[in-house]
């Protein structure tokens, strides 16, 4: 076969990539303000439903109320305040496919002040530590368990907010310097500290960027933990599932990935970023999303077996609360979006290796994972005696009213006009990371075909 | 990374194939050690099947004791072969070449070391086929499905003959190498065992696609596998198994010991086989990073099963608990087992110097294994100790010189099959480090050629 | 009309490239033209024919037969002595599905390993038309034609810079 000269891959160049990046960043779609109108209404109207439930209090016969708020929470804390882990942990594991959309995932961190901000009427929701089980064992209530949560919670969020403005420095400078007189120009010149682009600068920001991500990479099981056992366990009586935690750690992965591919697949449709979401990037998550769907699985039976097996009354009660009774159908469903479908799928390479496939099953899985947080917290919301030995009676499945939806829409719409806000601040396409990338990729004709050479900068 | 002096196939055939072609002196003089402590084991073994399984430490109510710990402990180890091979492989880590055989190999021979547990700890062993098959059809009996104990077998001869099956495959194209370079009663049979292989493209096509296939097969298996011997505890109610973090805190603790014994073994065939140009600093500091990941995630898991432990404040647990770190010596193995498995390799890994270091990396590796070992004896032992409610059921354990032989014979055993298997077959795959070279290239970035690799 | 084979040794992979390359459509179908290697090259390097394969069903088949088999014996064997042990079920499907989840995988990578076999088409027998130094970093260029075409098929080797041309 001779050589095809038309077969020969091709790149763009760093400028290139940052002249189309800039220019995409300085015009604003009307579509866009569009999306941003229609997502500050819906946020607006998820305050409206929390302001009503606000007016029922925090009283122990009002608890019930707050259930969908905390598995909207846990929702929010598993899908975009997980993606800085994905930005994190794809930069240890040098994966060159990554760099375009790095940036997403590390733009999500600005959601962190909302979730910050609802983290506080969930902990006001939950009954005193004393007289039933807690993480926080016999420490005194309000330090150990209020200042103790919003402590590592904030930790979290400001380690991931320092992450995106240490990364994004480079691109506020090539902004400064791109739009030196507009507004964006001058909060970009703020924000960039004085980036000329040194050999010094670079080494700070690529040790930083590692040692942030490593933090945060630490640190989110470490609020996971405490979501688990502060907002589930320690209201169900006589549940002790060591495993919950890193259930949440794994599903949150899981969802990481998939709000990825399904952002990706937004910004490709309706923003016009073929060119950098392609295949490669699709491909190259629907792996971890399929091997985090059978962990996901795995995890949950691993939960369930002994339950099962042990038998135990506390245990038997549990289970029938969580799978086999009250919240059977929400399981099932969960079931099915985060693990039948996504094996069954994802299994075929002509699904896996293309556009659609992936971001279908993220999609699904997204629903799924909103599913199987209310299946966890509303439950254990739902119980009248945190105290109890063995919990009787078994509250039954509830659904959300008008106000638990409007808190659920307005929490996810509200993460998703802070993103949006923010990568009109912040560039959501990383240029020095792509830019970086390209200078690190050649094409080469090896024998009888072209063929792509990347190298691995140290 | 791997950017070192090119190999011609020649000289790869030439190096690689040393042992399997020559029989050195030292070879002949490890194996004849080897085999006086395996055949001490045995011994220790035909002793104990005479006198009973009272001439080892077991005694009410703690009858799971050394054998089941070391059972554990070569399941746990097995895992690195799917560890470094699949999943390394999946993920297109280069730096897996020189090691996935031994790795799997390891894996192989780490599983028969185990499932030979089992059978030594039944006593006698020869009524474990009342146990698996129905004697007589009188009997009225299968084993009971239901049991996590009839799951362990399964599960493990599952892995085993995928783990063979996958080296088997993966030997296919090195046996032809060995089948072209013999001579006399080696070739036929060489020839044989290659099954005609000649290198076409249809052949390397399936033989990656066979790789990439086995790799996503097996993954879900090794997952399974370390799973299930978890089950043997987690599904009982003696106090401190009764968890459900058992499952991924076993499997992340096999991978944890399983790297670090391959680590250990790379490092020894290194000297031993004068690997020099296959095995670099940059392949045991990939290990050790990968190391401080899984090791971080294991003690997460750690922190999660002793947290949960006390959640409930049961009586019971909390004297589990404490014999286990505050009374001697169980405290005090306690504290060897912290230290060895985390606080003084994981620290030490960080530091770059360390991880490029072959002598600072086999002792860490050995250190974690050491810890491993007695982790799992600490989970077992002290449960049983004080699994029931009333103090006069309290007991305690100390294991038997018998004991301690067997657990030595078996770790001579797997030596020896491994260095049995590297006469006849080369630890490193050539196939794979060949298609490695081929692959080399670099990316002139300014002044400076960045090592880079052909992508398919 | 017999058929016979030419195989081409070549110590320069970029030789064999070229002679697969100018050769193409013109004298000899690329499906009569096989490359041997004692390693792997990235696909397509020399412009092969693309084998095709169903390798992708064969686990497929081996996990469905395994599954059954899994189903068949524990259930088979509970319902055959019926004995309850525990509290649970007979058939439990926990416990059973761990069972029929390991059978299941094991069918499936046997098959696969069937599988990759039969579309190697190994075992072989007879090496037929080889030569060991391929295993050495020789590239083989095999030709399979017609007896009357055969010097052409040399002479394509010799034009190519075969190092020996071996006939079968």
């Amino acid at each position: 076969m001779a050589l095809d000269e038309h077969a020969i891959p091709s790149f763009p160049t760093h400028q290139e990539v940052a002249k189309d990046i800039l220019e995409r960043y300085q015009t604003v779609d009307q579509r866009y303000w569009r999306w941003i109108s229609v997502l500050a209404l819906l946020f607006v109207a998820g305050i409206v439903g929390f302001v009503l439930r606000l007016n029922e209090g925090f009283g122990e016969e009002s608890r019930s109320n707050w259930g969908y708020l905390v598995a909207t929470l846990s929702f929010l804390l598993s899908t975009f305040l997980a993606m800085p882990i994905l930005s994190a942990g794809l930069r240890l594991a040098k994966a060159n496919w990554r760099r375009p959309f790095t940036r997403i995932n590390e733009n999500m961190a600005i959601t962190g002040l909302l979730v910050y901000l609802m983290l506080i009427p969930a902990l006001l929701a939950l009954p005193a530590t004393e007289g039933r089980l807690s993480v926080w064992f016999d420490f005194p209530h309000w330090m150990a368990f209020k200042g103790g949560n919003l402590m590592v919670w904030g930790t979290l969020v400001l380690i991931g907010l320092s992450l995106l403005l240490l990364v994004a420095a480079p691109d506020m400078a090539a902004v400064r310097d791109h739009m030196p007189n507009s507004r964006r120009g001058k909060i970009a010149r703020i924000m960039a500290a004085g980036w000329v682009g040194s050999t010094r600068q670079w080494r700070v920001l690529h040790s930083g960027a590692l040692l942030f991500g490593a933090f945060y990479l630490l640190l989110y099981p470490t609020v996971q933990t405490l979501m688990q056992a502060d907002f589930q366990a320690g209201l169900l009586p006589g549940i002790k599932d060591a495993i919950a935690p890193a259930t949440a750690v794994i599903n949150a992965l899981q969802g990481a990935v998939a709000l990825t591919l399904v952002t990706m697949y937004i910004m490709r449709r309706f923003g016009g970023y073929e060119r950098y979401f392609g295949i490669d990037q699709f491909w190259s998550l629907a792996k971890p999303l399929l091997a985090f769907s059978l962990l996901w699985f795995y995890f949950w039976w691993a939960s369930f077996i002994t339950f099962w097996y042990g038998r135990q009354p506390g245990e038997s009660e549990l289970l029938k609360l969580l799978i086999l009774d009250s919240y059977r159908n929400p399981l099932m469903i969960s079931f099915f979006l985060n693990f039948i479908g996504p094996l069954v799928a994802l299994i075929w390479n002509p699904v896996r290796k293309s556009i659609w496939g992936p971001t279908l099953v993220a999609a699904g899985i997204l629903v799924g994972g909103l599913i199987n947080h209310i299946r966890w917290y509303v439950s254990a919301f739902s119980v009248e005696d945190p105290g109890q030995h063995v919990l009787s009676p078994i509250p039954a499945g509830q659904l959300p009213t008008a106000s638990d939806a409007l808190i659920v829409v307005g929490g996810i719409s509200g993460c998703i006009l802070l993103f949006m806000l923010i990568s009109k601040l912040i560039p959501v396409i990383s240029i020095w990371e792509v830019g970086e990338g390209l200078r690190l990729v050649k094409v080469r004709k090896f024998l009888g075909r072209y063929a792509i050479v990347i190298a691995k900068s140290h | 990374m791997y950017y070192r002096r090119t190999l011609t196939e020649a000289q790869i055939n030439q190096q690689l194939l040393g042992t399997v072609l020559t029989t050195p002196l030292w070879w002949i003089i490890i194996l004849s050690g080897l085999g006086i402590i395996v055949a001490g084991a045995v011994s220790a073994v035909g002793f104990m099947v005479n006198q009973g399984l009272g001439v080892t430490g077991l005694r009410q109510p703690v009858f799971w004791g050394f054998f089941i710990t070391n059972f554990i402990f070569w399941v746990g180890i097995s895992h690195a072969g799917v560890m470094i091979s699949a999943i390394l492989r999946l993920s297109q880590a280069e730096w897996r070449r020189p090691m996935v055989r031994a790795a799997e190999t390891m894996t192989v021979f780490s599983l028969m070391a185990s499932l030979v547990m089992p059978l030594i700890h039944a006593g006698r062993p020869w009524r474990i086929f009342y146990w698996v098959f129905p004697y007589d059809w009188a009997r009225g009996i299968w084993p009971d499905v239901r049991s996590p104990l009839v799951w362990d077998p399964i599960a493990i001869t599952t892995y085993l003959l995928s783990s063979t099956l996958f080296v088997y495959t993966a030997l296919i194209p090195d046996l032809a190498i060995i089948r072209d370079r013999s001579t006399g009663w080696r070739k036929p049979v060489y020839g044989a065992l290659a099954l005609g292989w000649h290198g076409n493209p249809r052949q390397w096509k399936l033989q990656g696609l066979a790789g990439i296939l086995l790799s996503a097969l097996i993954l879900p298996v090794f997952v399974s596998v370390h799973s299930i011997v978890s089950w043997d505890f987690g599904v009982s109610l003696v106090p401190s198994w009764h968890v459900t973090v058992f499952a991924p805190y076993f499997v992340i603790g096999a991978v944890h010991s399983g790297v670090s014994a391959v680590v250990t073994l790379m490092i020894i065939m290194r000297k031993l086989y004068k690997l020099e140009n296959f095995i670099w600093e940059e392949h045991i500091d990939a290990l050790a990073r990968l190391l401080i990941v899984v090791a971080s995630a294991w003690m997460f898991l750690f922190w999660l099963d002793l947290i949960f432990a006390l959640w409930l404040k049961e009586e019971q647990e909390m004297t589990v608990w404490h014999l286990r770190m505050f009374e001697p010596p169980w405290s005090w193995l306690f504290f060897v087992f912290f230290m060895a498995s985390f606080v003084i390799p994981v620290p030490l890994w960080l530091f770059r110097r360390v991880r490029r270091s072959f002598t600072w990396m086999l002792w860490t590796s050995l250190l974690v294994n050491v810890g491993m070992f007695l982790e799992r004896f600490l989970i077992i032992v002290p449960a049983l100790m004080r699994k029931g409610p009333m103090t006069f059921d309290y007991a305690t354990y100390r294991p038997s010189p018998i004991e301690f032989t067997i657990i030595g014979g078996t770790i001579a055993l797997v030596a020896s099959f491994l260095l049995v298997f590297s006469k006849f077959f080369p630890l490193i795959p050539l196939w794979e480090e060949k298609e490695g070279q081929i692959l080399i290239d670099s990316v002139r970035v300014g002044n400076v050629d960045v090592p880079g690799l052909v992508k398919e | 009309m017999a058929n016979t084979q030419l195989l081409g040794l070549f110590q320069d992979t970029q030789n064999v490239a070229d002679a697969m390359g100018k050769q193409k459509g013109n004298r000899f179908p690329v499906e009569d033209l096989d490359i041997y290697s004692g390693s792997p090259f990235p696909e397509g390097s020399f412009g092969e024919h693309d084998p095709e394969h169903r390798l992708f069903m064969v686990p497929l088949v081996g996990a469905l037969i395994g599954f059954c088999i899994g189903l068949l014996w524990t259930a088979g064997t509970q319902i055959s002595y019926p004995l309850v042990t525990g509290g649970k079920p007979l058939l439990s499907i926990p416990p059973m599905t761990i069972i029929m989840y390991e059978n299941t995988m094991l069918g499936a990578i046997i098959f696969t390993v069937l599988g990759v076999l039969f579309e190697s088409r190994l075992p072989k027998r007879d090496l037929g038309l080889y030569d060991e130094r391929i295993t050495e970093g020789y590239i083989g260029l095999l030709v399979d034609c017609p007896e009357e075409r055969a010097s052409a098929a040399e002479g394509l080797l010799t034009t190519a810079g075969a190092e020996e041309i071996k006939k079968a």
